[in-house]
C-alpha cells in the first residue's frame, strides 16, 4: 500500500516536472520565433534583391552519429555542430600555436579587449566582438589590415556583406559557425539596449 | 507487476534510442571541408581524385594561426600547391613529412573527392 502511494506521488512529481519543462521550452521557442519573423520581414526584400538564401532558416541539425568520430565529444551548439569557443574555454582542447617552435609566430601580440559594433536595427542587439576569443585562434595579421582596418569605426560593413562571404563571412559560414538560424544570430548580437 | 512495467519502459526506451542512434551518416563533405579544385585538370590527367582538406579535423590539434597566413594564404586558389612542393616540405609537407604527421605517400588519404556529376 505504502509503495503504491509512493509510486503515485513519484509519477505525479515526474509529470509536473515534465510539463514545466515543456512549457518553458515552448515559451522560449515562441519568443525566438517572433524575433526571427520580425527580422525576416525587415530584410526579405533586400535578400531577394541580392540573391542571398534565407539566413533565418536554420542549418541542418547534426546528430551524434552524424558527426565525424573526432568531433562527437566536443561541446555542441543548438544545431549540433561543435562549439569550438566553449571547447576552448572549458579547456577540452589544447591546440598548438605553431608547428615546430614559437619563433614561427614572430612578434605575437595579445589583445583581448571587447569591441562593441553598433547595429542599425531595433530588434537585434549590438555585437560584442571579443578579441580574446578570436585572438586565441587567429593572429592579428589574419584580420588586420585586411579585411578589417585597425582603426575603430573605419571599416563599415553590413550583414548582407557577411552573408555574401565578405568581412565576418570570410570565416563564419566556411569554418566558423554559420551565419544562419536565430540561435546563431544571438551568439553575436548579444548586447541589449533599452 | 512493477518489475514488468519497468522492463517494458526500458524496452521501449531502448528501441527509441537505438532508432535515433543508428541512422546512417551519408554525408561525404563535412562543414568546413575545403575541396581543392583549382588544379582540377592536372589532377584529372594524373587520374587522381580531388583533394579534401578537413579544417575541423586539423582544428582539434592546431590553432588557425599555426598555418595561416604564413603557410597558406586565406584565399581560395591563391596558394600554388603541387605534390613536388609538398615532397620538398612546403605547404602540407611542412607537417606531412613523416615526423610531425604521416608522409605524403598515401594518395587516397587526401585525394578522395569526386564531384557528384562525374561519379
Amino acid at each position: 500500500m505504502r509503495r503504491q502511494v509512493f509510486m503515485i506521488l513519484l509519477m505525479g512529481l515526474l509529470s509536473l516536472f515534465m510539463a514545466h519543462g515543456a512549457l518553458s521550452l515552448g515559451k522560449g521557442r515562441v519568443d525566438k520565433k517572433d524575433i526571427a519573423e520580425e527580422i525576416r520581414k525587415r530584410i526579405q526584400a533586400q535578400l531577394i534583391r541580392l540573391g542571398i538564401p534565407d539566413p533565418l532558416s536554420p542549418p541542418a541539425t547534426r546528430g551524434f552519429e552524424d558527426l565525424p568520430l573526432a568531433l562527437r565529444y566536443l561541446p555542441r551548439d543548438p544545431y549540433g555542430y561543435p562549439d569550438w569557443t566553449r571547447a576552448m574555454e572549458d579547456g577540452l582542447l589544447l591546440p598548438r600555436d605553431y608547428i615546430y617552435g614559437p619563433e614561427e609566430l614572430g612578434k605575437e601580440r595579445h589583445y583581448d579587449k571587447d569591441v562593441v559594433i553598433k547595429v542599425k536595427d531595433e530588434v537585434l542587439g549590438d555585437v560584442i566582438f571579443s578579441h580574446r576569443k578570436h585572438n586565441y585562434w587567429l593572429s592579428c595579421d589574419n584580420c588586420h589590415p585586411y579585411p578589417f582596418k585597425e582603426k575603430r569605426g573605419e571599416t563599415k560593413f553590413t550583414m548582407y556583406d557577411n552573408w555574401k562571404g565578405k568581412y565576418c563571412g570570410l570565416c563564419h559560414g566556411k569554418v566558423a559557425f554559420m551565419l544562419r538560424g536565430i540561435d546563431n544570430c544571438l551568439r553575436c548580437h548579444t548586447l541589449r539596449r533599452n | 507487476m512493477y518489475r514488468m512495467m519497468i522492463i517494458l519502459v526500458m524496452l521501449i526506451g531502448g528501441i527509441l534510442v537505438s532508432t535515433v542512434y543508428t541512422q546512417e551518416g551519408t554525408r561525404l563533405l563535412e562543414y568546413g571541408d575545403i575541396v581543392m579544385n583549382s588544379k582540377q585538370e592536372a589532377m584529372k590527367k594524373a587520374k587522381v581524385k580531388l583533394v579534401v582538406f578537413p579544417h575541423w579535423f586539423h582544428r582539434i590539434r592546431y590553432k588557425c594561426k599555426a598555418c595561416h597566413p604564413k603557410l597558406f594564404v586565406m584565399e581560395r586558389g591563391a596558394n600554388d600547391i603541387d605534390m613536388d612542393k609538398i615532397m620538398r616540405g612546403e605547404y602540407c609537407g611542412r607537417c606531412h613529412n613523416g615526423i610531425v604527421a604521416w608522409e605524403p605517400l598515401y594518395c587516397d588519404r587526401c585525394h578522395i573527392y569526386e564531384p557528384p556529376g562525374e561519379r
